[in-house]
């Protein structure tokens, strides 16, 4: 176990200096001038040039390369040009923001997706499969930014149950939560209940069967193994946790990464931009790693392949 | 659903069927929309009359208006001219571009294929939509940079599947014996892997356009599609939400547009042999592939090994 999470650590190494690169390359090999276009078309040659200068974008490309790299190494994202603050605290700021809504989230689509998907893989074709594979369809079409709109109007507007946005006054969570877990909620459930079909459908269940066990208890053997997939899918989810929270945070104006990075890309702070598309890509890259882990816990075969 | 598949039984088969012409017309119509917007609107999209601004539904205008005066049924009708037309072409630039380089991957081994693959993991590194996000921002607003983005990102998922595809069959039989009888990878790659690889790669671009419509007006949410006048549904969303409390219509219907598109695309890619939910488990596939080997085929569940 030890072994196998060493190893995939290792190798998550060479993607993240990738990761950076590409990053970097992104924004500092694009045709254009970052500065002019942060500047305006009006701005004057010599204020361009001095921006120039204090970004070190006058500097030759592998230089510029070098330093990035360095700073990042000693956790340093250089400056926002926007808020003056250094790019790590404002992420450091906002990140427990991001993580509890993408908890609360987690939360409401495994509360909703496991009964759903179980009471679905039981009755194979029964009403209750029927309906939550239509509902699930209709989820999994539904683009949150359209989602979350229609909740506040239904319970912010008409019913008055919940704030609107922000993240202060009590139940502020819910809405975003809810917007960001219904596809989420939607695809686990789906693929808990074709997983545990499949391992129902396996010979081990069966010779339980024969044994004399009953259908519900020869079920939660397949359970057991049917939750392989569903962790890590839940691992790769945390990609559009992440992505839908720069949709979802946006429209309830919740104070987190993603509305940092919309926010940057508004002002056109480009080292604000580089640091939150970076350090999105760091969680994902870290929350996949642990669902790895998590899958390998419950199925110690998969760390010997 | 795997399991229908290979029994091929009549009731799933049927049901594939219908959620194949389901799809089709559901695009179909949507497509033959944005084709004829310009002879069938009732108003120019652009036509603005801000003292008739959220006027209600009524009269020549059975949608109402925006918040500019302008007729909501033409610019959504407009709006249809963009999403799809860009998802389609899109996904089929990108399963074009990823099937060959990932089949040539799958062929020619070696460094060839490591550093395909490496680029494949680093893009994948990338969570969603994020990496299209960072490039419009860099690059700024507008059609083809919106197209570039979503297609730097969507030619992996062919790739990968056409290569493992091809590393499949490369050992087998009527490979070699193609081989044998002096077939190059041309020939090779065009007549014996490519046909293999069609099916399950036309069920990931069917179900590929709906994310690309998602992608595309999530962008255009964020203001990073293309640019206003030009009436998208993800723009058109973005304003209605900005006026929920006085018009709540304006952000109800092009959001139900971007839904019954993607519903769509859904549908067809189920009639092909899909399943909604395995755009997602196709990818946890992919992904295990890295880290769990033994995985993969529990992984795919949803998809149908067809």
């Amino acid at each position: 176990m030890s072994g196998y999470l060493l190893r995939r650590l290792l190798a998550t190494v060479p993607l993240l200096i990738g990761a950076a690169t590409l990053v970097f390359l992104l924004v500092h090999l694009v045709p254009g001038d970052p500065v002019r276009a942060m500047l305006g078309a009006g701005a004057r040659d010599s204020d361009v040039s001095l921006f120039r200068n204090r970004l070190g974008l006058d500097r030759p490309v592998g230089e510029q390369y070098l330093r990035y790299v360095g700073g990042l190494i000693k956790g340093d994202l250089g400056t926002s040009l926007h808020y003056q603050d250094p790019v790590a605290t404002l992420l450091r700021e906002r990140l427990p923001s991001t993580a509890r809504l993408a908890a609360a989230t987690l939360l409401a689509a495994l509360l909703a997706a496991v009964p759903a998907g179980l009471l679905a893989a039981v009755r194979p074709g029964g009403w209750w499969d029927r309906l939550s594979t239509a509902i699930a369809s209709l989820a999994l079409a539904m683009p949150s930014f359209w989602l979350g709109p229609l909740l506040v109007l239904l319970f912010s507007i008409r019913l008055r149950w919940l704030p609107v946005s922000g993240s202060e006054a009590p139940g502020a969570i819910v809405l975003p939560a809810a917007t960001l877990a219904f596809s989420i909620a939607a695809l686990l459930a789906r693929l808990l209940c074709a997983s545990v079909r499949d391992q129902a459908a396996a010979a081990y269940v069966t010779a339980a069967r024969a044994r004399g066990l009953g259908r519900g208890s020869a079920l939660l053997h397949a359970v057991r193994n049917a939750i392989g997939p569903v962790v890590t899918t839940i691992g790769l989810q945390t990609g559009s946790l992440l992505t839908g929270a720069i949709l979802t945070e946006t429209i309830f104006a919740w104070p987190g990464m993603g509305r940092l990075l919309v926010r940057a890309i508004s002002y056109r702070d480009y080292p604000l931009v580089e640091g939150c598309v970076l350090a999105f890509a760091i969680i994902y890259m870290l929350a996949n790693l642990a669902c790895d882990a998590v899958r390998v816990a419950l199925d110690p075969r998969l760390s010997r392949a | 659903m795997s399991d229908a598949i290979a029994t091929g039984d009549k009731p799933a088969r049927r049901r594939r069927g219908a959620a194949l012409a389901a799809g089709a017309l559901i695009l179909g119509l949507l497509l033959a929309a944005g084709g004829a917007a310009p002879w069938i609107v009732p108003h120019p999209p652009d036509e603005q009359d801000l003292a008739r601004r959220l006027e209600g539904p009524g009269g020549a205008h059975p949608l109402g208006r925006d918040d500019l005066g302008r007729d909501v049924l033409s610019r959504l009708l407009y709006g249809a001219r963009i999403s799809l037309p860009l998802a389609i072409v899109v996904v089929g630039l990108s399963a074009g571009l990823g099937t060959l380089l990932g089949g040539l991957a799958g062929l020619a081994g070696g460094a060839i294929d490591a550093a395909l693959m490496a680029a494949a993991d680093l893009l994948l590194a990338f969570p969603g939509i994020l990496l299209a996000v960072a490039i419009v921002a860099v690059r700024g607003p507008g059609l083809a940079n919106l197209g570039v983005a979503l297609g730097v990102i969507g030619w992996v998922g062919y790739a990968r599947l056409a290569r493992g595809e091809t590393l499949r069959v490369v050992r087998e039989p009527f490979v070699e014996a193609a081989r044998a009888a002096g077939a190059g990878p041309a020939r090779l790659l065009g007549r014996h892997l490519l046909p293999l690889v069609a099916r399950p790669a036309a069920v990931q671009a069917a179900l590929g356009v709906g994310g690309v419509v998602l992608a595309e007006a999530g962008l255009s949410f964020l203001g990073l599609g293309v640019p206003p006048p030009v009436a998208t549904w993800g723009g058109m969303l973005r304003d209605g939400a900005q006026n929920l409390l006085d018009a709540p219509r304006l952000a109800i219907a092009p959001g139900a547009l971007i839904a019954l598109a993607v519903l769509g695309a859904q549908l067809l890619g189920e009639g092909l042999g899909g399943a909604p939910e395995s755009a997602g488990a196709e990818d946890a596939d992919r992904r295990t592939g890295a880290g769990a080997g033994s995985a993969r085929g529990s992984v795919g569940a949803g998809r149908g090994r067809a």
